[in-house]
């Protein structure tokens, strides 16, 4: 089977014309201060960042089953990756299972729905997200997440050989019904048959998943934890600082460069993307302290599952590393970091 | 965070050297009015230059859960250290009993926290080496010891040295401040040029001191403790 993307949400946009409700425009979107990719609802001038407006956020699990995996354990299964992100201690967001259900994903009934679907066409979809919105103030009704039936998945314990592992993705797909986009943190290369293998990942939120067997994506790595926590913020995230600046190739802004910092006195990778004209960019969410700041082309997943593909994302600059250690100041920002990056 | 003055280490060993010292006092030669020896109850600043040097944090390499779902990949590696701190202090002592002085002292110095990069899986680019500056301040308690007995007329007197503090660090002029611990151990000399029994001051001289730092925390990007050489020289006036 070749290399299988998760779809972003913006390929699951929904209207609902009969109650006034429809989605003007999902895209990636960052604010200037922001600690990931999200996404931005265009409303009048407007840009809102897509979240819930009240927690929990409750769920219905869909009352369908797929060879070896039943609803109970699949609802279970989802209720652990909910659950590992509502645990996040830097992190606002709670959730709540609502019941089972007969609907099914991606209807526009108001219910938050999780369940799988049977997709065949879409062969390198493991599951997607989708959203409803109201178009007149930006607010998040409704977000369903499919399961591509057509897949081999697995609920078991310790995952199991040649089947996706239900909580992984999962996880994922739930950093999207919270207004995630996704990670660039990944290595992959191209196969032959087409589609991406990962080479490496240190992101759930990373748009390729790990090979069937694997539960590796179990686990919110820091680049996540940024991100969820930037979008609803609590404990000790407002003690955490931030680094932003500005990246240029030939004197000009870079739009779509990935920028990622390093800490090495945890290890942490956190990354951002230059997101505006002006090509800049802000990594929040960053502990206090020395960072390594590099800076990449997105050369390791389709551009489009991070931006509009309207949008032109210059990838033809070598790996470049800021001129100096970048201190992250306590609840501060590091003061702009200019990058000029050379071509390939 | 809130600055506390480590005494631990020194209260700990403080008796058995006063004890030590006392029994040297009391058998030593009744007095040495023109050697470099210091009556109880003085007191003695100096100033001078020191130079501390450089600590390895060691390496840490950027890594990313490999696609088969175990093992990592190493994105690139880095490797950091503080270099050496030159910089200038000032002590302030007191002679409790004839072999053991009891000072505070203080430095001020500039570094800079330094990561070599090398080894990115995305580039074969040569290995750089980014730094950000870094000002060190220091202040320290420490007991000051004279082992023997000087000689009449001697003008130089060894000490060892052992005491324990605090060092701040500025990153990048001031971005972050970071504390942490330090003690000392080592040794030095004291020479006098000129020394009197009667004045406002008792004695003029040169000293230098050689030690081992041993740090934690602060700038540091690891947990573990590190160990620094340390010389100082320094002019002294005894009052």
């Amino acid at each position: 089977m070749n290399a299988i993307a998760r779809a972003v949400s913006k390929n699951g946009q929904r209207r609902h014309a009969s109650v006034g409700l429809m989605i003007a425009l999902i895209f990636a979107h960052s604010n200037p201060a922001a600690a990931y990719l999200k996404f931005g609802v265009r409303v009048g001038d407007r840009t809102v960042t897509l979240k819930w407006a009240q927690t929990p956020v409750r769920y219905y699990v869909s009352s369908q089953s797929v060879a070896g995996v039943s609803t109970d354990a699949f609802r279970t299964a989802v209720g652990r990756a909910f659950a590992t992100w509502q645990a996040l201690p830097s992190a606002s967001i709670t959730y709540e299972f609502a019941g089972f259900t007969s609907a099914l994903p991606n209807e526009d009934d108001g219910m938050s729905t999780l369940g799988f679907l049977e997709k065949p066409e879409l062969d390198r979809v493991l599951a997607s997200t989708s959203f409803l919105i109201d178009d007149a103030t930006g607010a998040l009704i409704e977000a369903d997440i499919f399961f591509n039936s057509a897949f081999p998945w697995s609920v078991a314990e310790n995952g199991e050989t040649g089947r996706f592992d239900v909580q992984s993705i999962a996880l994922h797909e739930i950093g999207h019904m919270s207004g995630l986009g996704h990670s660039a943190l990944g290595e992959t290369e191209l196969r032959e048959s087409g589609g991406r293998r990962v080479i490496a990942s240190e992101a759930v939120m990373f748009p390729i998943a790990f090979a069937a067997g694997s539960i590796a994506g179990r686990t919110p790595r820091a680049d996540d934890i940024a991100g969820m926590s930037d979008l609803y913020p609590d404990g000790d995230f407002g003690q955490l600082g931030s680094i932003s600046g500005r990246v240029t190739k030939d004197g000009r802004p870079l739009f779509g460069a990935h920028v990622v910092a390093f800490d090495p006195a945890s290890g942490a990778l956190v990354g951002n993307f230059t997101l505006n004209a002006q090509g800049q960019f802000s990594i929040d969410g960053l502990s206090a302290g020395p960072h390594i700041l590099r800076v990449e082309p997105l050369d390791d997943a389709d551009i489009d599952s991070f931006f509009e593909s309207t949008r032109t994302v210059d990838l033809e600059f070598r790996v470049t590393y800021a001129n100096r250690l970048i201190v992250v100041p306590r609840r501060g920002d590091s003061g702009p970091v200019d990058i000029e990056v050379a071509r390939k | 965070m809130t600055r506390h003055l480590v005494f631990s280490f020194f209260l700990g060993r403080a008796p058995r050297v006063s004890c030590l010292a006392l029994t040297l006092g009391l058998t030593g030669p009744p007095a040495f009015a023109q050697s470099s020896s210091a009556g109880v109850g003085t007191f003695e600043i100096s100033a001078g230059i020191i130079r501390v040097g450089q600590a390895s944090f060691g390496g840490r390499d950027a890594e990313e859960t490999a696609g088969t779902g175990t093992g990592r990949f190493r994105l690139f590696s880095s490797s950091t250290e503080l270099t050496a701190v030159s910089g200038f202090g000032a002590r302030f002592g007191v002679t409790l009993i004839r072999s053991l002085d009891a000072e505070i002292s203080g430095t001020y110095g500039t570094s800079d926290l330094r990561t070599r990069i090398e080894a990115d899986a995305e580039t074969s680019n040569a290995p750089i080496v980014v730094m950000v500056p870094v000002q060190q301040f220091t202040v320290a308690g420490a007991a000051v010891w004279y082992p023997g007995v000087p000689r009449a007329g001697s003008r130089t007197r060894f000490f060892v040295k052992d005491g324990a503090g605090l060092e701040r660090h500025l990153e990048d002029r001031g971005s972050r401040v970071v504390e942490g611990r330090m003690f000392e151990v080592g040794g030095g000399v004291k020479y006098t040029f000129a020394s009197r029994s009667r004045g406002w001051w008792r004695g003029l001289g040169a000293r230098l001191d050689a030690l081992a730092l041993v740090h934690a925390g602060a700038v540091a990007v690891d947990d573990r403790a590190h160990v620094s050489p340390a010389v100082g020289a320094s002019v002294y006036l005894r009052f």
